[in-house]
């Protein structure tokens, strides 16, 4: 039943990435102007714009260029290759995705317990000053810009304080190659992987310094998300009659909360935590521009300033088919913890339409 | 459960990161020698003959060398990699005599093949390193494809270089970064990645390059100009200038590239011990006049409206005083600049009799074409129109503001679809040719044209022609001097300004110079403890 259902889901997202494609090279085309003067510049030379023409195949009718882009991407795996870096993209890609992971799992972590908790305890407590402070704290969270959040930050931990830098992944002063040492391109787990081989802390220590200031700017709105997404699925819960009955009974409110609403609960929260990941996953435009984080989300924004078009187009599907994934991992999951969806997709087919 | 574990995790996680944030600062001894400058953005690649932008070769630049290069500070030129060059009668064969025991950072030796291969890579599409890059840019754009008939080896110390054509300006081409000398053993070893494992003669080798991130150089100890003073220097990208600018008042960062005006009140305050150093750039922004079209054909009108507009006002309110006003189509840091030529004096009054006198006593209507996007010769194209609009208004002339997309600007610019646009231009090799014969002269006002006041002074063009073919430089000088008071008294242009740029830097930094074509030096800077 499960995997039916898991199938379908599937098989439904790929019509949507299709379009996606198709929507990414349309709106590639609607740039005014000829792209390949675009790109060239104030110091276009005939040369250079027919070069330019001539490798992204923009001679030929848009359908065969739409054609040959997707049998590349399709069958070859062939993301393109960047115009502004003469590289292929997957290069650019293997080591700007890392870092990209790096900072959404840190961002996760904090979001998600913190989102929860302020949710619960401002639902439980309703009306009181704990759900205020929760309430305005999420309010905060998801209405404050990302780069004055990020600027009060590095003012505050590392101007006044002088507890956290400002910027980057990693200090000068650690004795560690990233081009040629790194391992998993994540400084987390390069410094996890050298301390328990022996190899020194101080890696651990600096890259965790690097990460705290992006992390807590980047898990602001999805925290606020969570947390208001907790507090009403948690009160539409608590307001069940089952939840009366089991209060009528004599159970402990604890129990309750834990054991008979959380549960209940769990599903749209569940659903908007996914969102989030499929979000944070994307890249972060303004976290990474602001932290000077060198993970997709920057590498984006350098291709569109220098409009490098197939760098933009394969950026742009990659965040596309990451949030794509993200749904359909949280549609499953959501399916998964809840019966009557696996009946619905169930009765769905036998109903035929 | 999932309540309790939550609150545990949560708790943990405070302690970790209150814990990560107490931590003490982590110190190595090595941080004496080794500075680090924090740019806007990261290199596009290491190849100078491949990029055309700034990153990419302010890193190259101390890497490799060329054979002939700027003097520090100038945009003269000295000796580099060759120690003393022979120009044939004809102005047509350039001899350059090598300077002997100089070594790559490889250990292979710098001699006639490694500079025959180094330049013959970008002009030859048979030569074997051609196809490892999409474009050579530079030798493109400053038009030595057309230029170069032959790049020949003489013996292992001697290179000739053959033109079809005299052109002074040569010289100053090679001392551009895509004329530097590459390994050729490195260029066959890495093929297209050469570009990130760029090996070179010049003061810092390349040690990494993390994407995004940084660019590591060390110093070469067999340099052949002496001995680096810094052990190590560390470009690092900050792609938002706030974030840059907290990085150097935190310490970070020892020099911060690009800081805005408002920037550099900033670090005054908040650190006033912080050098600071400006320089005007190597660029000019102006308003073209169309002198083909309409009232702009008669120079009497030109010259009216040069007086209309408060340039000092400008350079004030958009520039934030990061700027000069221009008086001439080029810079004063350029050689041949003329300091005899005083500017139309800002006075609407003797605008308006002016334009009176030129048949248009109550003005007239026109349209001003501006910019679309920031430059670092104009960083607000619209507020600089807006003034120019108020100018005018009051000398009577009432101007409409029109914009395009960037590309479609390029192009309707070049074609003469303007009354009068704004625009630009920064110079790459600091040869007064680069702005006067590429922006003014007759040859380049054909549609899609460079010149797009569609200038077209034949005295002005010959002027041009003649200072290209002669290559004795005081006689070039006199020429373009000669140039500029032509241009002046015809005033096809309202130039603007040339824009300033400042440096902060730490107090111990020392012997650092802003070098006129926007390079960045390294080579005799030192770092010394307080």
């Amino acid at each position: 039943m499960f995997v039916r259902h898991a199938l379908q889901r599937f098989i439904a997202s790929i019509p949507v990435l299709l379009l996606l494609t198709l929507a990414l090279f349309g709106a590639l085309k609607l740039i005014p102007g000829d792209i390949a003067l675009v790109m060239a510049g104030e110091r276009a030379t005939p040369e250079r714009v027919e070069y330019i023409r001539e490798s992204l195949h923009l001679n030929d009718p848009w359908w065969m260029q739409y054609g040959l882009y997707l049998k590349k991407l399709i069958f070859e795996a062939d993301l393109g290759h960047s115009l502004l870096h003469d590289q292929p993209i997957l290069t650019l890609f293997s080591t700007a995705i890392p870092a990209t992971i790096e900072l959404a799992t840190a961002a996760l972590l904090i979001a998600l317990p913190l989102g929860l908790l302020l949710g619960v305890v401002s639902a439980v407590a309703r009306r009181s000053w704990w759900d205020k402070i929760a309430s305005l704290v999420a309010l905060t969270g998801v209405s404050m810009p990302i780069f004055w959040l990020a600027l009060l930050l590095m003012w505050f931990f590392s101007l006044n304080l002088g507890w956290l830098p400002t910027s980057g992944r990693l200090s000068d002063e650690v004795l560690f190659d990233p081009a040629s040492e790194s391992v998993f391109r994540m400084y987390v787990l390069d410094g996890l992987f050298f301390g328990l081989s022996g190899r020194g802390w101080d890696l651990f220590f600096s890259a965790c310094r690097y990460l705290v200031l992006p992390a807590v700017a980047l898990s602001t709105i999805p925290m606020a998300h969570i947390c208001r997404m907790t507090r009403s699925a948690m009160l539409d819960v608590l307001q069940q009659d089952y939840i009366r009955t089991a209060r009528a009974k004599g159970i402990s409110k604890f129990k309750i909360i834990l054991k008979h609403a959380a549960r209940n609960a769990a599903l749209p929260v569940v659903t908007i935590m996914f969102l989030q990941a499929g979000a944070l996953f994307g890249g972060a435009v303004i976290t990474e521009t602001m932290f000077a984080w060198p993970g997709l989300g920057k590498l984006l924004v350098e291709s569109i300033g220098s409009r490098d078009f197939p760098m933009v187009q394969s950026g742009t599907l990659f965040v596309g088919v990451v949030f794509v994934f993200f749904n359909l991992l949280g549609d499953l999951v959501v399916g998964w913890l809840d019966p009557r969806i696996k009946q619905s997709a169930a009765q769905g087919r036998g109903h035929g339409s | 459960m999932r309540l309790i574990s939550t609150s545990v995790s949560v708790a943990a996680l405070t302690a970790i990161l209150s814990g990560i944030a107490t931590l003490p600062q982590i110190a190595f001894g090595q941080s004496k020698s080794v500075l680090i400058y924090g740019r806007g953005g990261d290199s596009v690649s290491l190849d100078p003959a491949k990029e055309t932008d700034g990153e990419s070769l302010n890193v190259c630049d101390n890497i490799f060398d060329t054979l002939v290069q700027f003097k520090d500070g100038t945009t003269e030129i000295e000796p580099g990699l060759a120690q003393r060059w022979d120009v044939s009668s004809n102005g047509l064969t350039y001899t350059f005599h090598l300077r002997q025991n100089v070594k790559f950072h490889d250990g292979t030796p710098m001699n006639a093949d490694a500079v025959v291969f180094s330049l013959l890579r970008q002009h030859d599409a048979k030569h074997e390193a051609f196809k490892f890059a999409q474009m050579w840019s530079y030798w493109q754009d400053m038009g030595m494809d057309k230029l170069v008939a032959a790049i020949e080896k003489v013996d292992e110390k001697t290179v000739r270089i053959v033109l079809k054509s005299p052109s002074a300006p040569f010289l100053a081409n090679m001392a551009m970064s895509f004329a530097s000398v590459v390994s050729p053993t490195a260029v066959r070893k890495h093929k297209q990645e050469f570009a990130r494992n760029p090996v070179g003669t010049g003061p810092f080798k390349f040690v990494s390059w993390t994407k995004n991130e940084k660019v590591v150089l060390d110093a070469f100890q067999e340099f052949w100009g002496g001995q680096p003073k810094l052990a190590r220097v560390i470009f690092r990208s900050y792609p938002d200038s706030a974030t840059r600018l907290n990085a150097f008042l935190a310490k970070e960062i020892h020099m911060m590239n690009l800081p805005t005006p408002d920037q550099v009140n900033v670090i005054r305050l908040k650190r006033p011990e912080a050098k600071i150093i400006e320089e005007p750039a190597m660029n000019v922004a102006y308003l073209a006049f169309n002198t083909t079209k309409g009232p702009f054909a008669n120079p009497k009108v030109r010259q009216a409206l040069n007086m209309a507009v408060n340039k000092e006002a400008i350079i004030k309110g958009v520039y934030a005083g990061m700027g000069i006003p221009a008086v001439n189509p080029i810079p004063p840091s350029l050689w041949g600049y003329n300091t005899t030529i005083s500017p139309y004096a800002f006075n609407q009054g003797k605008a308006k009799q002016l334009l009176a006198e030129a048949g248009y006593p109550k003005g007239f209507e026109s349209e001003l074409f501006y910019l679309p996007v920031s430059r670092p010769y104009m960083p607000d194209a619209k507020r600089v129109a807006e003034a120019i609009q108020a100018d005018f208004k009051a000398v009577g002339v009432k101007v409409q503001l029109t914009t395009h997309e960037w590309a479609v600007y390029l192009d309707k610019t070049k074609r003469g679809e303007h009354p009068m646009a704004l625009m630009g231009w920064t110079g790459d090799n600091g040869d007064p040719d680069n702005f006067l014969n590429v922006l003014l002269s007759g040859d380049n006002a054909k549609p899609p044209a460079s010149n797009i006041a569609f200038y077209d002074n034949q005295k002005v063009t010959q002027i041009l022609r003649d200072a290209q073919k002669v290559t004795v430089q005081n006689k070039r000088a006199d020429l373009y001097r000669q140039a500029q008071k032509l241009i002046h008294q015809d005033a096809p242009w309202i130039p603007i300004a040339h824009s300033r740029v400042a440096m902060p830097m730490d107090p111990k930094v020392q012997g650092f110079i802003l070098q006129p074509n926007g390079s960045r030096r390294f080579f005799r800077v030192s770092l010394n403890g307080k």
